[in-house]
């Protein structure tokens, strides 16, 4: 277990890293819908991520519509792929 | 088991976001309606006694539609996308393939236009075909259109593509079995265009359906 990454292998984290990781960036709306958190949830696994430099978020604007859009950072993609390698690793 | 199960929840989970962006059926119901209005005017356009003085206006007039309806469709899918779609489901830009990005697209894109341009070249010269009774030629959109959507359904794992690509599968063979020739191309594409445009319609309904949008705003 001292090989997993402990941020990622939150089971909400890594459904939002796992998400994350198929595209260049989405927003909370989506992000929210496919995971089931909250709101709150939501927004502290993600300000957690953010944290550890895995996600950067960014408030913007489509129109008049805010959007928090967040996207997966080099050390993010990398960590991720290094869980999964090791989450195999460990269950074979 | 535990293993097998872990990796397709987190493999399923990182191909969400590109099944997701085809799941609304906008991508069907715009291209459908933009190439049925396209193929409409030409159909049209064929319909004229050949040498008549409308036949030139009409040539115009269906260039001119054409061009309208490819800036009508940019609009409608953006505006579909924004208002409709992303409201309801999200926001998600998908991250360009890094093995196609890697080579010029537009350099792939020639390649390809050349090496069919070759193939027919060679194909003509050695045996000169009369292409007014190629019945094939008119079946070639529609099969064109079923070998996409069974590549995009193995692809990203969407059952409905496997079912796109049946029909237009079926409307390629009435058309290359009933045809009388390749002027019948425009009549096979407005029929695969129509199609298309139902299918979109009936999946964008759906996704409404499905997707409520939410009350409160985002936080």
């Amino acid at each position: 277990m001292s090989e997993l990454d402990r941020v990622i292998h939150e089971p909400a984290r890594l459904q939002i890293v796992a998400l994350l990781s198929g595209a260049k960036e989405a927003d909370f709306v989506f992000l929210q819908r496919e995971t089931g958190l909250t709101k709150g949830n939501l927004s502290s696994h993600l300000m957690k991520l953010e944290e550890t430099g895995y996600v950067v978020i960014e408030k913007t604007f489509r129109g008049k519509i805010p959007m928090t859009l967040a996207r997966l950072t080099p050390e993010g993609r990398a960590a991720f792929h290094g869980y999964r390698k090791a989450m195999n690793g460990l269950l074979r | 088991v535990l293993q097998t199960s872990l990796q397709m929840t987190v493999q399923g989970l990182t191909r969400r976001p590109a099944s997701y962006v085809l799941e609304d059926g906008v991508t069907e119901l715009v291209m459908g309606c933009f190439f049925a209005i396209n193929n409409g005017a030409w159909l049209v356009q064929q319909s004229q006694p050949p040498g008549s003085d409308g036949t030139k206006g009409y040539l115009w007039a269906a260039q001119a539609v054409g061009i309208g309806a490819a800036l009508g469709a940019i609009w409608a899918m953006r505006t579909l996308k924004s208002r409709v779609v992303y409201p309801r489901g999200g926001f998600v830009a998908l991250e360009d393939s890094p093995k196609i990005g890697a080579v010029p697209r537009r350099w792939l894109a020639l390649l390809g236009i050349w090496l069919i341009a070759l193939a027919a070249g060679v194909w003509i010269w050695r045996r000169p075909p009369d292409l007014t009774r190629i019945n094939a030629l008119a079946a070639v959109w529609p099969f064109f259109v079923a070998i996409i959507y069974a590549v995009g359904g193995i692809r990203y794992r969407l059952t409905y593509m496997f079912r796109v690509s049946a029909g237009s599968l079926a409307i390629s063979a009435w058309f290359f079995a009933y045809s009388t020739g390749w002027q019948e191309g425009f009549r096979a594409m407005l029929f695969e265009s129509v199609f298309l445009a139902i299918v979109g319609a009936f999946r964008l309904w759906r996704f409404v359906k499905t997707h409520p949008k939410p009350v409160e705003d985002e936080a």
